[in-house]
């Protein structure tokens, strides 16, 4: 099988292995329809999408270690860039195609109230739902090959809260590009821009997902999977 | 493509390695320049002095737009060169609105008493105030210039009627 059919293959089987657990479905239903709620009291597209990143790349490599699955797929000629890019691909296209679509739900029914929102804040609402998606997801894919289980969460957390926490003793742009580093998305506004800032958001948006990306693939790389090693 | 068998399959990400690492020099790049050059702080937008803002609003019929900040506050720094140096973002507040920016570091009369009048607890926080609508436009904290340009274009329009008892500036 190709490298492409392979990378296919595993994120058909991470989505289906995702599906399959009710709870995931039922949390990401709750959470999508009180984002669309809540957008009819505010009159603001709102993408449920840090948190269903979450949902999806929690414990994506984790689990596989953790459950014993991940001896069984290196037993196949699967390389492992291809496996961290399958889980990285798997959980920001879930979490952003659900993202996109709660969106469309939250324009058409503001349409249907008479607050149309207009074609072009749909459209960078999506973009900025996908990019943070796919930003989120290459850092928790990143801390999951580092821990066990679904121990990628609580390593996110744990950063946020010392990035939140340093605010009063560090400098405020290191916290920033620290909660930049935890959380990177990409504005339409800057990412069509041309100015500086636009530029310095687009490097940095990109700089984060491929770092985060290449540490996970090396970490992957270092890793000893085997029953033996436990 | 040849099969994985015929490759490590724990070969080196050599695409994107040299991707990661040119994309991190040119954002440290960037990052040191930008830090060197900062943008022109309120160029673009014509603030007006807080105590002429009600009679300027009554003469041109616009409505005052306040901007509640602090030279400290970052996030309002991030809005001052995203939103007001923004050419077109400052283009639409000149002629919408009647600008007033409010510092923290200003302790005169006129600016206690606004911040007082419009309960400001947080920075930065957008006032849209027109004559005789107690109920004035605000958003609290910088969300974004997405954001924070629809908030503005959407409180420069008259007021929608929304479902009863749903609007949340009732």
């Amino acid at each position: 099988m190709s490298e492409l059919g392979v990378l296919w293959a595993l994120i058909r089987s991470t989505w289906g292995e995702r599906l399959s657990r009710p709870l995931i479905g039922i949390l990401a239903v709750v959470f999508c329809a009180s984002k669309v709620s809540l957008a009819i009291y505010t009159h603001e597209l709102d993408a449920p999408s840090l948190f269903l990143t979450l949902m999806f790349a929690a414990g994506s490599v984790g689990r596989d270690v953790t459950s014993g699955v991940l001896p069984l797929i290196f037993t196949r000629p699967v390389a492992r860039r291809t496996y961290v890019l399958a889980k990285w691909i798997a959980a920001g296209a879930a979490a952003g195609a659900v993202s996109a679509l709660t969106l469309v739900v939250q324009a058409l029914l503001l349409w249907h109230r008479g607050a149309p929102v207009p074609g072009s804040e749909i459209s960078a609402a999506i973009f900025a739902a996908f990019t943070s998606a796919f930003g989120i997801a290459s850092v928790i894919v990143l801390l999951s090959v580092l821990v066990p289980g679904i121990g990628d969460m609580a390593l996110w957390a744990a950063l946020l809260l010392i990035g939140s926490l340093s605010a009063k003793v560090a400098p405020q742009r290191f916290v920033q590009e620290w909660h930049a580093f935890l959380e990177p998305t990409l504005e339409w506004g800057a990412a069509s821009g041309t100015n500086l800032a636009g530029w310095f958001r687009v490097v940095s948006y990109l700089s984060t997902v491929t770092l985060c990306l290449c540490l996970a693939v090396m970490a992957a790389n270092r890793k000893e999977i085997s029953y033996a090693a436990g | 493509m040849r099969p994985d068998s015929a490759r490590s399959t724990r070969g080196r990400p050599t695409v994107l390695l040299t991707l990661a690492a040119g994309l991190l020099i040119a954002r440290i790049a960037i990052g040191v320049y930008d830090a060197h050059h900062p943008p022109p702080v309120g160029g673009l937008v014509h603030w007006r002095a807080p105590d002429a803002a009600e009679a300027a609003a009554a003469t041109e019929g616009r409505p005052i737009l306040y901007d509640f900040s602090a030279a400290w506050c970052q996030p309002c720094q991030q809005m001052e060169r995203e939103v007001f140096a923004d050419a077109e973002a400052a283009d639409f507040i000149n002629k919408t609105y009647v600008p007033v920016r409010v510092a923290d570091e200003d302790q005169a009369a006129i600016s206690t008493a606004l911040r007082l009048r419009h309960r400001v607890e947080g920075l930065p926080t957008l006032l849209v105030v027109r004559a005789g609508d107690l109920r004035p436009f605000r958003i609290e904290g910088y969300d974004g210039k997405r954001r924070t340009i629809a908030f503005l274009k959407r409180a420069a329009e008259p007021r929608q009627p929304m479902m009863p008892g749903l609007d949340p500036f009732r």
